[in-house]
């Protein structure tokens, strides 16, 4: 809506230019000597704020110069200058998967309670010998990796890798912060566990992959109030290892120097020749079938979440099914967005996005609804997924989507942290920086034909799956009127 | 803003309270006292400072089990705060918070739409763009006596409460 409005104001040349020759003083002073005028003047003219220019095309974008080490430990060392603030952003994944939900629930009070002190740090002098710097460090983990997120003003990049270094070869697991923390996970859960959203992504994982390990990116409360000191110190010996694992540097840095640096403060880091980050085994293909309906007593609300197979980053045709997703569901201009919410109003935010795991990539589609929209909004959802299926876009469609996912990439490419995180995220997906270079050409290559080939497959509505959330004492008869709907 | 300076002595001081596992109120109220299980302050209710036109207020924000009254954090508070405004903050404390604030700043400021906005806002309320890039230098001019003094005059018995609490399960 807002998109539209600001059009209308900056296509009215006509008004700008008659205003301008009734231009007063104002004028006189901007033509003055000095054509610097404060932005106070520059709203108050009588001419008026110029015009927004149009927009231009991405440029192209060259992958970045960045120095590369592989330790004798394993450990993959990426770093690249980007001195746009005199910063470095940092990223470690270690592959983290596991293959019981005692893992997840491990692995979740690990990341709670490794950054909180070594043999010769207590939890407090980490964080003051990181303040004194300006650094964090995060630790955050799913089904797939354990990442280690941090900052630093660029000249405490050593102190920062020094603590790193020493949480990763020396953490404490002091027996008070991890019972502290595991309260406070437990909370935590137990609060999310109320939220309608975690429950519809839970049901969604069973849906799509029963109990294989890519499911759980929520651990068991249960399970959590029972991982103890020991065992996350033997998780971490086991698991936390530099074999496979990639660090990530970007900032205000030589990247020479700072792979070398970082490689000399890490090489304490080690384990035994075999072992290895363990990535995740590739879940089993995403099927299409029927929506599975669950009840949630006295919902006002509905949560409808579903889900088909996409193609993986490194398939010749995934710049193709990255566009059909964006006219479909991925941006606010999509027709999903305009169908439910802009004309219909069933729903404040929807959206359609794509996911990876190795091996397998899905389509997901997200939207909640009031009870009575429920099953209009998933009628009007599965229309816009056979629409779209079955005839091809316009032109105008993939260029507006082409032009956003150029813009969004360069956009984000442009931080610091944007392309640390997105370095981080290619190596995690067995690609490298190239992608940066290679991707926004084949973007811009794409054509219609190749976005309706890739809607057709992948947009089916066939092909998808998933579930609803919500007052199945209300919604059940028009969900089974619908079709295509089971009730758990 | 009347006093640019004196409002800075208090986002130091927010900082030297709150700001990560070393700071005062972390380590005092949630780390051995287990009082709360998060704490935080800043100067501005919209998330962060200089977000507002003068006058603006400091938030001290706790979250803390049933068990424990409200007025048991509050009170552990306050004896912290007087403890910084008789012994003012030690050199460390200065520098870790100053350094923290500016890896903050550029580290928010650094994508091109964050920065636009920041700017913006800037001349909006305080009508200068450029006080952004020059946060970082007026913040390291802030002196300890400074912040004491910004710690003294957040006199507990004229402060407002709000509290919100969990209606019964039912």
């Amino acid at each position: 809506m807002a998109r539209r409005s600001k059009t209308a104001d900056t296509a009215r040349p006509g008004p700008v230019a008659a205003d301008s020759d009734s231009a007063d003083s104002t004028s006189g002073r901007t033509n003055g000597a000095s054509a610097l005028r404060t932005a106070e003047e520059i709203g108050r003219t009588a001419i008026g704020p110029r015009p927004v220019p149009p927009m231009t095309l991405a440029g192209r974008t060259r992958a970045p110069t960045l120095a590369r080490l592989e330790l004798d430990s394993g450990l993959t060392v990426v770093a690249v200058r980007k001195p746009r603030s005199p910063l470095v952003e940092v990223r470690l994944r270690v592959p983290f998967a596991g293959s019981t939900p005692l893992h997840s629930a491990r692995a979740e009070m690990l990341v709670a309670t490794m950054l909180l002190g070594t043999g010769s740090r207590d939890r407090e002098q980490v964080d003051a010998d990181l303040a004194l710097v300006g650094g964090h460090l995060d630790a955050s983990v799913d089904p797939q990796r354990l990442m280690i997120t941090g900052s630093v003003l660029s000249t405490g990049l050593p102190v920062l890798t020094q603590v790193l270094a020493d949480c990763l070869t020396d953490p404490a697991y002091r027996r008070a912060d991890v019972i502290g923390e595991r309260e406070r996970l437990v909370e935590h859960l137990a609060i999310s566990a109320t939220q309608p959203s975690t429950v519809a992504h839970k049901f969604l994982q069973q849906r799509r992959f029963a109990d294989h390990p890519a499911a759980w990116d929520m651990p068991d409360a249960d399970l959590v109030a029972r991982v103890g000191p020991a065992a996350l110190r033997g998780l971490h010996t086991r698991a936390v290892v530099p074999r496979g694992s990639t660090l990530v540097l970007v900032g205000d840095l030589s990247p020479s120097k700072a792979v070398e640096a970082a490689g000399a403060a890490l090489s304490g880091w080690s384990a035994g020749a075999d072992a290895r980050a363990r990535t995740l085994t590739p879940p089993p293909a995403i099927v299409g079938g029927d929506l599975l309906a669950h009840h949630r007593n006295g919902a006002v609300q509905s949560q409808i979440r579903l889900s088909g197979a996409a193609v993986l980053r490194r398939d010749p045709a995934y710049p193709a099914h990255q566009l059909a997703n964006l006219i479909y569901g991925g941006y606010f201009s999509s027709r999903l967005v305009e169908n439910i919410r802009e004309d219909k109003g069933y729903t404040y935010s929807a959206r359609s996005s794509l996911e990876f795991w190795p091996e397998t990539a899905a389509v997901s589609v997200a939207f909640d609804t009031t009870t009575p929209s429920t099953a209009p909004a998933l009628l009007e959802a599965r229309y816009e997924l056979g629409r779209i299926s079955l005839l091809a876009p316009t032109a105008e469609e993939v260029d507006s989507a082409r032009n956003y996912a150029l813009g969004t990439l360069a956009t984000s490419l442009s931080t610091q942290s944007g392309l640390a995180s997105t370095l981080s995220m290619l190596a995690g997906a067995g690609l490298d920086e190239t992608w940066l270079r290679d991707h926004p050409a084949h973007l811009a290559a794409v054509t219609v034909d190749e976005v309706a080939r890739a809607a057709a497959s992948m947009l089916a509505p066939a092909n998808f799956t998933g579930v609803v959330l919500g007052d199945l004492s209300v919604l059940e008869s028009e969900l089974r009127g619908l079709g295509n709907v089971a009730f758990a | 803003m009347a006093d640019l300076s004196g409002y800075l002595a208090f986002v130091v001081l927010a900082s030297i309270l709150t700001d990560g596992e070393s700071s005062r109120l972390h380590s005092a109220i949630v780390a051995k006292a287990s009082l709360a299980t998060d704490i935080w302050a800043s100067p501005g209710l919209l998330g962060g400072p200089l977000d507002a036109r003068d006058p603006d207020v400091f938030v001290l924000g706790a979250i803390h089990s049933n068990d424990v009254p409200a007025s048991a954090v509050i009170d552990a508070a306050a004896e912290q705060l007087a403890v910084l405004a008789d012994d003012g903050p030690g050199d460390l404390e200065m520098r870790r918070a100053l350094a923290r604030f500016a890896s903050a700043l550029y580290r928010d400021n650094d994508g091109v739409a964050s920065r636009t906005r920041s700017l913006g806002s800037m001349e909006l309320l305080h009508g200068r763009a450029e006080l952004l890039s020059e946060l970082p230098d007026l913040l390291s001019a802030v002196t300890p006596q400074q912040v004491a003094d910004a710690a003294r005059s957040l006199d507990p018995g004229r402060c407002a409460v709000l509290r919100v609490v969990p209606a019964e399960a039912s």
